[in-house]
């Protein structure tokens, strides 16, 4: 276990998840570390947060998968993935050894697969679990397209993972949904630990020249700086209906984007699409943040969380 | 290998031909780092349009030195923004990244195959090639136009033979790069193992029976690249093939350039972007 320097100013407690800093690296976009070892000190980070990992093996979305939009990213990637088996054996050890905490994001089809894959990786050294219940990209069997996108859905597979697990368990919420608020407060009646947002939007592009869709899934999910304002719009509505600790996720490329996040409500951040542009921008942010706190004469980055004027 | 993000100073960037650049960076403690076949992720500009990093292979590298030289075509904004960096300038990079290519031992024969800008790493592959003793290199070089085609003096300094096919016949031979490589196979062994092989029938011959010592490699578009497969199907010739996917990370981090093989998708940027042309499914 990693120890904690009390005297940091960035240290905070998620839930239960205690971090040295409150920046983590988003699902997907940081593998499992050992793909950005040689370039980045993984240790500096509050955490990071693997890939979406699922039950069986799972091969994947059709190519093309990525299309770079205005400003943004749009991926259908399908969680490609080993599986529960593989991530435990050969992952995890190497994941434990990069010297930060290891959020495990789990992903399914069903509440069994969320319950299963809790209860195998509550036996393992992982320090916490996010549920990812808004990939876009994965069809499931639900009435809605995807579980986070109503509130029964959502609090029957934080119940159920939570019944399996001691270990803090964040709900991953979507934003393709009509009330986020709504959505976030079943996750914390369910009991979740905390809520992450937003997972990407469902967007789509058109190659017009051979009448095509850009992606082989035809629609995938919209990332980057295109969709940070509608993030913090929907950080800021959910920090008012909530009380567990909120992670925000969306379009965050510097420290004055997370800063932002931090003012609408945010005690935590996690960085995604800007790890493809710069592999050090969670490094520079975490950095960004300190120095920000010092010039203002900020004990703790718990004095910025929802300090919003309006 | 230790990869390096860091700023690369640009020592060339000039039009060769039009809408081809020609860019010479200088990396610090980069001699020696690079193969054949690998890629450097730039950072084409420093704002949000575009987003994303480039993937640009090596075009030539130099073991001694700290410099490396790009060959890129100005397809979309993120290469037009590299177009029009100054020498003295600073690009962001990341490299070196990928598989390149590999030569099996005992192979002194290579036919290299070109279509458009796939002369850009085999140029870098032809370098090491000439290093070999007892080697022969045959380059065919296919190009829509006159105007497209580059690179041809480079593989002749060389020392390698060279054969220009363009779709509208304005420079070498009319027509696809693709059939000179049959006409190529069926002259340069086929015919020669069928005089040896005697009774056996053309489709038990294989180049790998007769001449283990031929090494083909292609990199160009994906309908190329098919094609390049199918032809050397029947012959069992190994062909390594460079692929283009687009990339959102570089690392593997991402696995957003997946391509499908026998063994399920792979990643482009880190098992690639150098495959086994028979490990590839062709949908």
């Amino acid at each position: 276990m990693k120890k904690i320097n009390t005297n940091n100013a960035l240290e905070i407690d998620i839930g239960g998840l205690k971090l040295a800093n409150p920046v983590m690296t988003a699902s997907g976009t940081f593998g499992y570390t050992q793909e950005c070892r040689e370039l980045i000190s993984v240790s500096e980070l509050g955490a990071v947060i693997t890939k979406s990992i699922t039950l069986q093996p799972s091969p994947g979305n059709r190519p093309p998968r990525l299309w770079e939009t205005t400003a943004g990213l749009l991926n259908a990637i399908g969680i490609q993935n080993e599986g529960l088996d593989d991530f435990v054996h050969s992952k995890l050890p190497l994941l434990k050894s990069a010297g930060t905490r290891i959020v495990a994001s789990i992903a399914g089809v069903c509440r069994q697969d969320y319950e299963a894959l809790a209860k195998a990786l509550d036996a393992t050294d992982v320090d916490a679990i996010e549920v990812n219940i808004s990939c876009p990209n994965i069809e499931h069997k639900s009435p809605t397209t995807l579980f986070a996108q109503d509130p029964y859905t959502t609090s029957c597979i934080i119940r159920s993972v939570k019944k399996q697990t001691d270990k803090p368990v964040i709900a991953k919420l979507s934003p393709n949904v009509t009330d986020i608020g709504l959505i976030a407060r079943a996750a914390e009646k369910a009991g979740a630990d905390a809520v992450s947002m937003i997972n990407t939007l469902i967007g789509m592009d058109v190659d017009i020249a051979r009448g095509k869709p850009r992606l082989g899934n035809i629609t995938g999910g919209l990332s980057g700086p295109a969709i940070k304002p509608v993030a913090l719009a929907m950080v800021w509505q959910a920090y008012h209906r909530v009380k567990i600790p909120i992670i925000g996720i969306g379009g965050i490329m510097s420290t004055e984007d997370a800063i932002a996040f931090f003012l609408c409500g945010a005690s935590a951040v996690q960085i995604g699409t800007a790890n493809f542009v710069d592999p050090a921008a969670a490094s520079n942010i975490i950095r960004g943040l300190r120095l920000y706190l010092k010039n203002r004469g900020m004990k703790n980055i718990r004095e910025l969380i929802g300090q919003l004027k309006v | 290998m230790q990869k390096l993000q860091t700023k690369a100073e640009i020592l060339i960037n000039k039009e060769i031909a039009p809408g081809h650049f020609k860019m010479a960076l200088c990396i610090e403690g980069f001699a020696g780092k690079a193969r054949p076949g690998q890629f450097l992720h730039i950072r084409a500009g420093a704002g949000y349009e575009p987003l994303l990093r480039r993937p640009i292979s090596v075009h030539r590298i130099s073991d001694r030195q700290d410099i490396v030289e790009l060959l890129y075509k100005v397809n979309g904004k993120g290469t037009q923004l590299m177009s029009r960096r100054s020498k003295g300038t600073f690009l962001d990079v990341i490299g070196p990244l990928g598989n390149g290519f590999k030569v099996p031992k005992g192979q002194s024969n290579f036919v290299l195959i070109a279509g458009g800008m796939g002369v850009a790493p085999l140029v870098a592959l032809a370098d090491r090639l000439a290093t070999y003793r007892k080697k022969a290199i045959t380059v065919i070089i296919g190009a829509k136009d006159a105007a497209s085609v580059v690179c041809v003096k480079e593989f002749q300094e060389i020392g390698a033979k060279v054969i220009v096919v363009t779709e509208d016949g304005s420079r070498g031979d009319r027509g696809l790069a693709t059939a000179m490589l049959e006409k190529i196979i069926g002259d340069f062994d086929i015919r020669k193992a069928s005089l040896r092989a005697g009774p056996r029938s053309v489709s038990d011959v294989t180049i790998g029976d007769y001449a283990p010592e031929v090494g083909l490699y292609a990199c160009g578009p994906m309908g190329m690249l098919a094609s390049v497969a199918k032809i050397v199907k029947p012959y069992k010739i190994k062909t390594q093939g460079s692929f283009e996917e687009r990339m959102g990370c570089g690392v593997g981090a991402c696995f957003g350039c997946a391509i499908k093989t026998q063994r399920g998708y792979e990643r482009v940027c880190k098992e690639g972007p150098v495959f086994d042309l028979a490990d590839i499914v062709w949908d």
